[in-house]
């Protein structure tokens, strides 16, 4: 073995050498997905929509006091829009179109979001731990995964809305985590099944690693681009749940303004003719926030995987 | 007292199948092995594909559960179902693998994939630890401009390389090695031998060298053994195998591989064929029913063959003649 003293390398070295890794090192992700929403036009425009939009109805919804909006005023009994003052018009308690879009669309993004980050970070965990120990573990993870698959879920969750009798955004939003990890979990269990029959886990258990370390350290960083797709896509299913839910009535409490309850007023044929303000511009959103989410999932998937990429060089 | 002393080891795994998915039978990849390895020497196990070599490489690293059969390092055996006991266990005993690309993390740089059994198993500094990483690429004989790359920049030589280099950070006793050199060219095969040799000679480390490829395991070997469906049929030294070989089937498997020697092409060939019809003929006597070899026999100090138990039983009387 050769004294240490010969290996040592002055430290300006390794530092000349750190910058250079740096330079060569693989474009780091977040640059790959930029280079690439650049390279598709549609995209990038989907994506300036929803960020514009959710920073806008984040910043907007402050400077509104819901109580006040959602009081019933006779006068402006279905204003047409911009009568009054009423930019979209107002509905049968005379509540302004407007103000209620700002707001609940507040909320049901805020709902879809936390769903989200709870689901995915949960379905993840469950799909980890269950595809890598594999064995009994896996056997009752994924007995309790079907068990819950058997439940109808929309159903479920009417029932547990209406036992609980005080709930708000966030009971709504962990009610309808219970539900949402599944298709996550079953997902990633099968990446990790594959992932940990690889030998780089292998060499980590034989250097002695532990086996959480192993999970989420080794394993997880490998499959990152399929939780990003996954989770992107999920978000736009999730807007959806919410809105559903309080559509039929079920959702949030009837004083919460939300994309779900100002669809609710297409259940009267009168508003679905006349007064189509009611209800047309919450769908409107609805389907654009849609198709512009799953516009940007594209994206991320593409650059998730080289031989689809668009972007040239880099 | 030899370093390592696997005895009797089996690896079966089972077969579901049917409407209750019941273990209706027996994969028995490794079926009563059992050999010796002793300080600082290399051990070959050869064998054709599936003949369970590898799985008894992983089964003595720990990574296969086995399924009966006792592992002895330095004399005490080895629960691997330990965590404690396997950790100190696996500084020892260190593992190369056979594909070197899928063996290093493809989102971790070279200087992460080095540290990983030093941070586990010694806690240095991140000084000591950059230093000795260094120090290990040296022995590879790669510069410290590997440091911070990935492993996709290197070439598969390279790579294999720095897989050798992870497993020798620890000083481990025994690397077992799973055809190292097998997915590698013929020129980059010898550097990574000539590699393995030199950690040898400086560190005194021994090898399970698992290969199919004679030529390889005659270069590196001193001792070697022959795996046909599980079971070992012959262990003996370089010289007891190579020279002196009494099973059939290890006489077919040295008769393939390949010679250029254009002039006595056609001797070989009828040598060769003359091998295959004893094989034939002999097949029958040298396996059992279910096309298992017997247990081994020794035939002298250091040579062990699986002979049919007529043969067997002859042998032991000329040698307890001899004794």
């Amino acid at each position: 073995m050769k004294s240490l003293s010969e290996q040592t390398i002055d430290p300006q070295e390794l530092k000349r050498l750190t910058q250079e890794a740096e330079r060569q090192a693989t474009p780091s992700a977040g640059k790959i997905v930029w280079s690439e929403f650049k390279a598709d036009r549609p995209a990038l425009i989907a994506l300036i929509i929803v960020v514009c939009f959710i920073v806008f109805v984040t910043i907007a919804s402050f400077f509104i006091n819901v109580s006040q909006m959602m009081n019933t005023n006779i006068t402006a009994y279905l204003n047409r829009p911009l009568q009054d003052g009423y930019l979209l018009g107002a509905d049968t308690g005379g509540r302004s179109i407007m103000k209620q879009l700002i707001v609940g669309s507040r909320n049901s993004i805020g709902i879809a979001i936390g769903l989200t980050l709870i689901s995915s970070t949960w379905g993840v965990a469950w799909g980890l731990i269950s595809g890598y120990y594999g064995g009994f573990v896996d056997w009752w993870m994924q007995r309790i995964y079907d068990f819950m698959m058997m439940l109808p879920m929309t159903m479920m969750i009417i029932v547990l809305v209406t036992i609980i009798h005080n709930y708000n955004a966030i009971t709504l939003t962990l009610i309808f985590s219970c539900f949402y990890w599944l298709g996550t979990s079953r997902l990633i269990r099968s990446r990790t099944l594959a992932e940990s029959k690889k030998d780089y886990v292998a060499a980590s258990i034989t250097s002695g690693t532990n086996s959480w370390k192993i999970i989420f350290r080794e394993i997880m960083p490998n499959i990152s681009s399929l939780i990003v797709v996954d989770t992107t896509l999920s978000f736009a299913e999730n807007i959806g749940v919410e809105t559903g839910l309080s559509y039929l009535g079920f959702g949030l409490p009837p004083k919460t303004p939300s994309l779900g309850t100002l669809i609710a007023n297409a259940n009267d044929p009168n508003n679905i003719t006349q007064y189509w303000w009611t209800w047309l511009p919450a769908a409107l959103e609805i389907i654009i926030l849609c198709l512009a989410i799953s516009y940007i999932g594209q994206v991320i998937r593409r650059s998730a995987d080289a031989s689809q990429r668009q972007a040239v060089g880099k | 007292m030899s370093l390592i002393e696997v005895k009797d080891l089996q690896v079966h795994f089972p077969i579901r199948s049917g409407f209750w998915n019941r273990i209706t039978d027996q994969v028995k990849a490794v079926d009563g092995v059992s050999f010796k390895i002793n300080a600082g020497e290399t051990f070959g196990l050869v064998g054709e594909s599936g003949s369970g070599k590898t799985t008894t490489g992983r089964a003595v690293v720990g990574l296969e559960k086995a399924t009966g059969g006792q592992i002895l390092y330095q004399g005490e055996n080895i629960a691997l179902n330990k965590p404690k006991e396997r950790l100190n266990y696996n500084q020892n005993v260190q593992m190369i693998f056979q594909d070197s690309l899928s063996s290093l993390n493809p989102r971790k740089r070279i200087e992460t994939i080095i540290a990983e059994p030093l941070r586990n198993f010694q806690k240095l500094d991140s000084e000591t630890e950059k230093i000795r990483v260094l120090q290990l690429l040296d022995i590879v004989g790669l510069g410290p401009d590997a440091l911070y790359k990935y492993p996709h920049q290197f070439s598969g030589g390279q790579r294999q390389r720095i897989g050798i280099a992870r497993a020798v950070a620890t000083n481990p006793k025994l690397i077992i090695a799973d055809e190292p050199v097998s997915a590698l060219d013929l020129s980059v095969q010898a550097q990574v031998l000539n590699f393995l040799k030199k950690i040898q000679r400086e560190f005194g480390v021994s090898y399970l060298f698992i290969s199919h490829d004679l030529g390889v395991v005659r270069h590196m070997c001193d001792r070697l053994a022959i795996m046909n469906h599980g079971r070992l049929v012959e262990v003996g030294s370089r010289d007891d195998i190579y020279n002196h070989p009494l099973h059939i089937y290890t006489q077919r498997l040295l008769e393939a591989i390949p010679q250029v020697d254009v002039r006595h092409r056609q001797e070989r060939q009828q040598e060769r064929l003359r091998i295959e019809k004893i094989y034939q003929e002999q097949k029958n006597d040298y396996y059992d029913q279910a096309g298992m070899a017997y247990p081994l026999v020794q035939v002298s100090q250091t040579h062990f063959v699986a002979l049919p138990p007529q043969a067997a039983s002859k042998r032991k009387l000329t040698a307890q003649g001899v004794d």
